[in-house]
């Protein structure tokens, strides 16, 4: 137990003084950047590894959450953090229909093809709803994020602002695998006729869960475009989808340090090959492949049991003679 | 009369003349498009009873098992649990009202140890919310000491406590069995349907096995066996009902059904030993 | 009601709807027989469109070979893709076929941004060497749609036989009933695999060949066309080759009509609207599989 507190401690130090080590704002907006991506694979990951089905839509809530904030913060003169909140709600009840509907009769191959196509669907009537969504240009001006008469202007608090979120998703999700409903959905991936048998409503937990997924991808969406200012269709774009596979996949599933992991890394490779577009998602699809092939189980699970040989070797007990 | 009597005196000498009857089959038809599973099947099982149900492969008691508990929805006919009709309801509503079944293939949570195993099964009984999860409250707290100490309970008596902490997928097909019947016991069931819990078993586990299901008869839970094994089958229950091709051919103590010339003949085509 | 203009979003129903019917067919065929979906088959299309394009234009060769060739070449690539992406998956215990989803995916995004790279994001037309149309009755059918349907009419007949005629066919169908049967009375599963990823390849680049003077071609073309694929096979039943005609044929039409009379902007969504109708009520599709 104690290892881990001194663990976590180390690990939150670096993430707090970060920003202070990089000074340079792009590269501020980066490490913004990998928590808003962090808490956007975070969520699909609930839906991915903690219930064990798919959503290749969920791109679709960044979007949908983004826009809420957005709507409301310019027509109502909201300060964004309540745009946060309205996200939330608003892609909660959205998931949660969307959840309803799908998770009662499909799975696997079909679920995500439907999914795939809902999101598909719903980029189409964003990019030509440019009456709501202005279009291809989209929608700028966007207030930034205020508190107690404060402004998140720059690079330097906003990160800390994500960070502050990204946190609290961790904390939420951790407590959440933990608690009774947690424990519920866990049953239900492992398998569903005995979660039944032992009177866990399937189509209720589904339900509750994809809401939740899909309100904080809505939470990370808002997020993103109060720091940018401009929200447009793009951000409903299949292109973000493959972020949340690449950060699932490369980092982890079904972990709380995998997604995190693959968001930090997806974000650091995006940046390494900026210096070409195609090239890059180019590189980035062929990383996901061969992760797929080579490492399903992504980079932290490795990791952990490369880890854990290790303090079996420190701890073995010694033949005496034996260096230590 | 059977293994019962120890219940029945003590239900007299409490002063309840008659013995409730917790489950009523009636008259269940089960058709999968042109086949026919269950045919007008009539089951009344006791409180406090062990209730036995054999037959040839393919007689349908899994099926049966299956419409009792609502994994199919019957075609005809009604299931009544202590007086209220349960027929065709969902599986989770049916676990609520108290009656919990276990698989013929084993089936666990498999990536979890077996102390989780049990805990997971404690869900119908957990107390607390999420908010109470979130803020670690005390209530909280208290309830997850409670679930432990009640899984510690349950594996004790299974003779599973050592392996607490072992992944589920990595023990044998007995031990397996165990914690299957562990989760059962874990949501705190009125009416317990075991299918074939001795299929696989050696002799010495299967031995085991009937005394693990007295004891949960002895804590007042009813229980329906569907079984294979006749051993187990004869010991455990005061009542037997066999089936075969989908309807029941005849019901009665284990004495009566071992003797039975059409239970004989479906079985073997001949004399067989039962004992 | 004007006829003609009916009479003419008839025939482009009809256009659209053999490509829906060979993409489909394809797409269903690796379901049947290897159980999986292969997220790649619209970037088959757009390589089949971009090939013969580059084949004309840059190599300069006339329209036949470069079709011959171009529908050769992307049957290689489908070779290819199942050694690498499908095969190793598919034989590694536990969850193949949803590795190979996710593997499907990855190549498709490889190609497209791969089609960009080379071809730039510009798109393309198609020099056909048919020009001349007919005109029925007001309505307008250019050379190259003729030629789209008798391309597609070629194309499943020729699926038919070779389904139900050939031993390779038998083989695939057979192994699309029960892979493990299959294996177990000897059946080289396989080879099985491979034949299907070339057929379906093959109707894929033919969709994409006969496709370009129909619509623009560009690298990211193939994605639009798998959004609807998947509503075909869905709809028609996934494994269900029978059913990917009809309801190719049936989802151009509607969309061509619905563009039409309703809203040109929305057609794809009100065919899935159909999609996910069909999902919630029957989700094995119309037509229940072979």
């Amino acid at each position: 137990m104690k290892s881990n507190i001194l663990k976590y401690g180390i690990i939150l130090a670096i993430a707090i003084i970060a920003p202070l080590v990089l000074t340079s704002d792009y590269h501020r907006y980066l490490l913004f950047l990998c928590c808003v991506f962090a808490i956007l694979a975070l969520s699909a990951d609930i839906i991915f590894g903690g219930m064990g089905q798919n959503t290749f839509g969920h791109q679709a809530f960044f979007g949908i959450g983004a826009y809420a904030s957005a709507k409301l913060a310019l027509s109502l003169g909201m300060t964004p953090l309540l745009g946060f909140v309205a996200a939330f709600v608003v892609c909660s009840v959205v998931g949660a229909f969307i959840g309803y509907v799908c998770l009662r009769r499909l799975r696997g191959m079909y679920l995500a093809i439907t999914t795939f196509g809902l999101g598909a669907i719903l980029f189409l009537i964003a990019r030509n709803w440019y009456q709501f969504t202005g279009g291809l240009t989209g929608i700028a001006g966007l207030p930034v994020p205020r508190l107690f008469g404060f402004e998140f202007h720059s690079e330097f608090s906003q990160y800390y602002l994500a960070l502050a979120l990204l946190l609290l998703t961790i904390y939420l999700i951790r407590r959440l695998w933990r608690s009774r409903v947690g424990r519920a959905v866990i049953s239900l991936r492992e398998d569903e006729p005995v979660a039944m048998s032992i009177g866990i409503s399937p189509t209720f937990y589904y339900t509750l869960m994809f809401a939740l997924g899909c309100g904080i991808a809505g939470v990370s969406g808002a997020l993103y475009v109060h720091s940018l200012t401009v929200v447009n269709p793009m951000l409903f774009h299949f292109q973000y989808m493959l972020i949340i596979l690449i950060a699932m996949f490369v980092g982890g599933m079904g972990t709380l340090a995998g997604p995190v992991l693959g968001a930090i890394v997806y974000v650091w490779v995006s940046e390494w090959l900026r210096f070409s577009e195609a090239l890059r998602f180019m590189i980035l699809g062929i990383i996901l492949l061969i992760f797929i092939i080579f490492m399903p189980r992504g980079i932290y699970p490795s990791l952990v049991s490369l880890w854990g040989r290790l303090a079996n070797w420190i701890r073995r007990p010694r033949l005496r003679g034996e260096l230590p | 009369m059977g293994s019962t009597c120890k219940l029945d005196k003590k239900a007299a000498a409490k002063g309840r003349t008659a013995i409730a009857t917790t489950l009523e089959i009636k008259g269940i038809t089960k058709d999968f498009g042109g086949l026919r599973a269950l045919s007008k099947v009539d089951l009344e099982v006791q409180e406090g009873q062990i209730f036995g149900l054999i037959g040839p492969n393919g007689s349908g008691k899994t099926t049966l098992l299956n419409v009792i508990t609502g994994y199919f929805p019957p075609t005809a006919g009604l299931v009544v649990y202590k007086g209220t009709n349960i027929s065709g309801l969902s599986p989770y509503l049916i676990a609520k009202r108290g009656i919990v079944r276990t698989f013929q293939i084993t089936s666990i949570f498999p990536n979890l140890t077996v102390e989780e195993n049990v805990i997971a099964g404690s869900y119908l009984k957990t107390k607390g919310s999420f908010w109470g999860a979130f803020f670690q409250t005390r209530v909280y707290r208290k309830e997850e000491k409670r679930l432990r100490q009640k899984a510690t309970e349950i594996l004790a008596l299974l003779r599973m406590e050592e392996k607490r902490n072992v992944i589920a997928k990595a023990l044998g097909l007995g031990e397996q069995r165990r914690i299957e019947i562990a989760i059962a016991l874990a949501t705190e069931p009125k009416l317990l349907l075991l299918d074939e819990p001795a299929a696989g078993l050696n002799p010495t586990e299967a031995l085991e096995l009937v005394h693990v299901i007295e004891t949960i008869r002895d804590r007042g839970i009813t229980l329906v066996v569907v079984e294979h094994n006749m051993k187990v089958i004869m010991q455990l229950c005061s009542r037997i009902a066999v089936l075969d091709y989908g309807s029941k051919i005849t019901e009665g103590t284990p004495g009566e059904v071992a003797n039975n010339e059409n239970v004989i003949r479906v079985y073997l085509g001949g004399k067989k030993e039962i004992a | 009601m004007e006829w003609t203009i009916f009479g003419q979003q008839l025939w482009f129903g009809l256009e659209r709807g053999a490509v829906y019917v060979l993409f489909a067919m394809g797409l269903t065929l690796c379901f049947g027989v290897m159980g999986i979906v292969n997220f790649a088959h619209g970037e088959l299309v757009m390589l089949g469109a971009m090939g013969v394009y580059s084949l004309m234009t840059f190599a300069g060769l006339p329209f036949f070979p470069a079709v011959v060739l171009c529908i050769l070449g992307v049957a290689v690539v489908g070779i290819i893709l199942n050694r690498i992406a499908i095969q190793p998956l598919l034989l590694k215990e536990g969850q193949g076929a949803w590795s190979v989803l996710l593997s499907t995916l990855a190549i498709s995004w490889i190609l497209i941004h791969g089609g960009y790279a080379i071809w730039g994001p510009n798109t393309q037309i198609l020099d056909f060497p048919f020009k001349q149309g007919l005109n029925l009755g007001g309505v307008s059918i250019k050379a190259t749609g003729i030629a789209l349907l008798v391309a597609a009419v070629i194309a499943v007949t020729a699926l038919y036989f070779f389904l139900f005629k050939t031993k390779i066919g038998k083989i695939m169908r057979a192994t699309s009933q029960n892979s493990i049967g299959a294996k177990l009375v000897g059946i080289n599963v396989n080879m099985a695999y491979y034949y299907t990823m070339v057929v379906a390849a093959a109707l894929a680049a033919i969709a994409g060949i006969f496709l370009m003077p129909v619509v623009v071609a560009y690298a990211g073309m193939g994605q639009g066309i798998l959004v609807m694929g998947f509503a075909v096979v869905i709809v028609g039943g996934m494994g269900n080759v029978t059913g990917c005609v009809y309801v190719g044929l049936l989802m151009g039409l509607l969309e061509a009509l619905f563009g039409q009379y309703v809203s040109p902007l929305y057609r794809s969504v009100f065919i899935y609207g159909i999609m996910i109708l069909v999902l919630l009520i029957k989700p094995e599709g119309l037509f229940a599989r072979r």
